[in-house]
């Protein structure tokens, strides 16, 4: 017995420092061409140092006083935000209701909620675009939120549904004798008790806005701000260098890392310990 | 305590003709239960004999097939359940776990716009009465499950309802505090005088805590009565082996004639009974069930007693000796002191109070005996 497991304690080291090693070996060559300085990039056929010679914030400098960059930081944050708050005022009371109620054709109205991710995203963005467009949504926040929100929405239901599923319906039918009407009993005793759940909706709403191109370059086709993917793809076209593109990478993990942490204070576990028994 | 009950009618509940049904399921069937003020009245049965779906009907969270409900002498059916001046307290207790102790004592008081005075009077009220003052601010996974039962019972007492239901209170909790629970909710009850709807599928707590029992059997109501009328008077097989902590003997039974008047005659003993069991039996081949509790049998000195059997297990329970004993083919529970010193393979002379026998009509499972 005891040698399996100090077979299996090798096997297992092993493992995790591999799968680490997958993980973060490209996030650090990330943050290390970011601030490497022009001389660690290109050696003239000497290998690349693990270490910059000169490590430098020149292209951190460069970007943050670029006005185009800064403003679709702005833009993408502005976005991503609306389409967490879209997406969850509609779809949690959505979601509520469909775990609760019985409503005739749930299944069908559910499929017809993941029918918007059915096709290609590619071929829903022209009709959406034309859509918004029509709408005089073009080059707007709002248009590309609303857009946003059309492919988060299907996500954040279906996990808003497993959450209130998970209350019990005890704590419904409680509140409902209490004299609690429906909003009440939504307000003040579901939604408290789905934060965490919630707030893992949120997340996940942030990240698909943030890191979404094909709608958001359609709809920004006309624009002279972008969201950070597209302007991502504007600066690539200039064939910049590779330190330049490190960094707006790295710029472009940040603001979720923020928004997980910040949104992760909601997701205490147990929260429903004491409800039953 | 109580508001008193509407005039017109002097039941603070009146269930009338009440039926549920699930698509070909009867989950209930036409079940009729006047309550007066101030009564205990408790559902008993098995499972799925309807009682739970009783209480939901009573609170609003179902809707009867057909038949009314009566609150306080005002039909109830059409009124959302907080409109109905009931109280529930749910078997798993469903306190609101992001909410302190206060605040869910608070919550449906809070629904009532009572005036900020009235409803601190009233939390201070059940905090002091339910034992809970140190805990006004602990969230309920802080309380042990004692104290989330006296929560959740508080949460629907504050609100000072007309009828206050109770839906399993006790099945979750441990055998020690469930005793102390329940002479507590005696208590409680003696103390507010409240009405009481309370379902259990434990008889023992039926029968300890109610002023009456109804006995609930495949969402029909079996029998309706004091604890002592159910258990002494039982209507059928049903209520006959459902009620009493040991389980009644049921024995094949005839009824002959003998010398000295009519005997019951079983396979292994005959016992000699009075008139009243010749007037009810119609038929002199009538199949018949005899029943006797286990309490029902006393040791009796060598030869005078009714039968002799022989002791096959004994079960001390303390105070008392549960006695498993055959008579030729017939097995037999007997209820002992514990001071009577049996032993497996003696045999055992024993009396029956034949005051309380209780003789079945095997066909229709009907007590002859307090038949209408």
């Amino acid at each position: 017995m005891a040698a399996k497991s100090w077979h299996w304690r090798i096997i297992l080291a092993l493992g995790t420092f591999f799968t680490l090693t997958l993980i973060l070996f490209p996030v650090y060559i990330l943050f290390k061409y970011s601030f490497s300085d022009r001389a660690s990039i290109v050696t003239g056929g000497e290998v690349i140092p693990w270490w910059p010679y000169n490590p430098t914030l020149e292209m951190y400098r460069f970007l943050f006083s670029a006005s185009d960059f800064l403003r679709a930081n702005l833009m993408s944050v502005e976005i991503a935000l609306l389409t967490v708050a879209i997406s969850l005022i509609l779809g949690a009371p959505a979601a509520y209701a469909l775990a609760r109620y019985r409503i005739p054709a749930k299944g069908l109205l559910l499929l017809s909620l993941l029918s918007v991710r059915l096709f290609p995203d590619v071929a829903a963005a022209v009709p959406v675009a034309e859509l918004l467009f029509k709408l005089n949504m073009q080059n707007s926040v709002l248009g590309v939120s609303l857009a946003h929100t059309l492919l988060a929405m299907p996500y954040v239901i279906f996990i808003a549904m497993g959450v209130f599923d998970s209350i019990p319906r005890d704590l419904d039918e409680q509140a409902l004798v209490l004299g609690a009407g429906r909003f009440r009993i939504f307000f003040r005793v579901a939604l408290p008790l789905a934060a965490p759940g919630l707030a893992a909706a949120a997340i996940y709403a942030f990240l698909l806005s943030w890191d979404e191109f094909i709608f958001a370059y359609f709809l920004l086709f006309f624009s002279d701000t972008f969201t950070l993917p597209v302007y991502l793809q504007k600066i690539l076209s200039w064939s910049p260098q590779q330190n330049l593109l490190a960094a707006v990478s790295v710029v472009l993990s940040l603001p979720v890392i923020l928004f997980t942490l910040v949104v992760q204070r909601y997701m205490r576990a147990g929260i429903l310990s004491g409800a039953l028994k | 305590m109580n508001q008193p009950a509407a005039k017109g009618d002097k039941y603070q509940l009146r269930l009338e003709g009440l039926s549920k049904r699930y698509g070909s399921i009867i989950a209930l069937d036409d079940l009729s239960l006047p309550v007066c003020a101030g009564e205990f009245v408790t559902l008993v049965g098995p499972s799925g004999c309807g009682k739970s779906t009783t209480l939901r009907i009573i609170a609003g969270l179902e809707e009867p097939s057909s038949g009314q409900v009566y609150i306080g002498g005002k039909l109830a059916n059409y009124l959302p359940p907080g409109r109905r001046s009931v109280a529930m307290v749910f078997q798993s207790y469903a306190l609101f776990p992001h909410m302190t102790v206060a605040g869910n004592l608070a919550f449906g008081l809070k629904i009532k716009r009572l005036p900020s005075a009235e409803t601190k009077a009233r939390l201070g009220w059940a905090l002091k009465l339910l034992g809970l003052e140190q805990m006004e601010n602990r969230l309920p996974k802080q309380l042990s499950g004692g104290e989330r039962q006296r929560v959740a019972l508080g949460r629907a007492l504050v609100l000072h309802p007309q009828v206050l239901l109770l839906d399993e209170p006790l099945s979750n909790l441990d055998a020690k505090l469930r005793l102390r629970m329940r002479t507590e909710l005696k208590r409680l009850h003696r103390k507010l005088e409240n009405t009481v709807v309370y379902v259990t599928h434990d008889q023992l707590e039926a029968m300890t805590l109610s002023d009456r029992v109804a006995v609930l059997d495949q969402g029909r109501l079996i029998q309706l009565g004091t604890p002592d009328e159910v258990y002494s008077f039982p209507k059928n097989l049903f209520v006959a082996g459902f009620i009493g902590t040991y389980p009644m003997n049921f024995l094949a039974a005839r009824l002959e004639s003998g010398a000295a008047g009519p005997v019951v005659q079983t396979e292994a003993f005959s016992l000699p009974v009075d008139e009243r069991f010749a007037r009810r039996v119609r038929r002199p081949d009538q199949q018949l069930i005899l029943g006797i509790r286990p309490e029902d049998f006393s040791l009796a000195p060598a030869g005078g007693g009714n039968l002799t059997a022989l002791v096959e297990v004994v079960e001390p329970t303390g105070a008392d000796v549960l006695i498993t004993l055959t008579v030729g083919q017939t097995t037999l529970k007997v209820l002992l002191a514990a001071k009577a010193k049996v032993n497996p393979g003696d045999q055992l002379d024993l009396a029956v109070d034949l005051d309380r026998l209780h003789l079945f009509d095997k066909e229709r499972e009907v007590n002859l005996l307090w038949e209408d």
